[in-house]
């Protein structure tokens, strides 16, 4: 079956050709940086933020787990 | 997808030259592809290339303001049908005389598609042919086909063994 195939592909890019050409387009493309890099601060921030989420629901997670209750009072029942 | 991370990548080190490189990329891995779709339904090459260069440009010019994530391939293919398709509405609301005069015209290099089909339709439907290529030369899955058709996944799989069957049946007559 390979072979029908690689013959069909074989003749589809015989005559099927692709003229097209990214420096055809390249002066009209309008490459998008940005001068102010704030992504990087946003991201770090997140970055932060998913920690002390993480942190935080892992603390809860070990309190329910070893079934400990914290009181208000410090800890005297 | 590896594209995808690539140009996100790019975008976000906010480096020139990587955004260029990854357009680039995507520009010579799906120019092929979109020739193919437009082409198949403007049927002139000139058209299709002017359609193809105009579909990439939309999505450079605006690659941070338009919503892509879902897939890079997606997003051109469906914007390069309907612009053909656009096109094609716009012809026809046009009322054109000169239009057959045009079209018969031979294009210097817009014979190849339909010396491609004009092959492959001895043998399958037009329906069957662009199943064929877009799955094994451009890689598209039978889901992303299925997607753009509007039918099950398992309609054209079951296509595409069918055509698979024909053109098999076909080489060997013609290597007898």
């Amino acid at each position: 079956m390979r072979e029908y195939l690689t013959k069909f592909k074989n003749d589809f890019n015989g005559a099927f050709i692709n003229t097209l050409n990214y420096n055809q387009i390249k002066d009209k493309v309008v490459i998008p940086v940005i001068r102010k890099n704030v992504k990087t601060f946003s991201l770090k921030y997140r970055f932060v933020s998913m920690l002390l989420f993480i942190l935080i629901l892992g603390g809860v997670f070990l309190m329910v787990a070893t079934n400990r209750v914290i009181y208000r009072d410090g800890g005297e029942i | 997808m590896e594209e995808n991370h690539l140009l996100q990548l790019a975008l976000l080190t906010n480096d020139e030259e990587k955004i260029e490189h990854a357009f680039e990329l995507i520009y010579n891995k799906y120019s092929g592809l979109l020739l193919y779709i437009s082409l198949s339904i403007v049927q002139r090459r000139e058209v299709a290339e002017d359609i193809t260069n105009d579909t990439f440009l939309k999505f450079f010019n605006n690659i941070r303001k338009i919503d892509y994530k879902r897939n890079i391939k997606y997003w051109l293919t469906k914007t390069v049908r309907n612009a053909s398709l656009d096109y094609l509405r716009l012809k026809d609301s046009q009322v054109e005389l000169n239009d057959e005069v045009v079209l018969s015209i031979p294009s210097e290099k817009g014979v190849d598609y339909h010396d491609v089909i004009s092959k492959f339709k001895k043998f399958l439907t037009e329906e069957e042919i662009e199943i064929v290529v877009l799955h094994l030369i451009y890689k598209s899955t039978f889901k992303e086909i299925a997607e753009e058709k509007k039918v099950s996944v398992n309609v054209i799989s079951g296509k595409y063994r069918r055509s698979l069957d024909k053109i098999k049946k076909h080489y060997r007559e013609v290597w007898r």
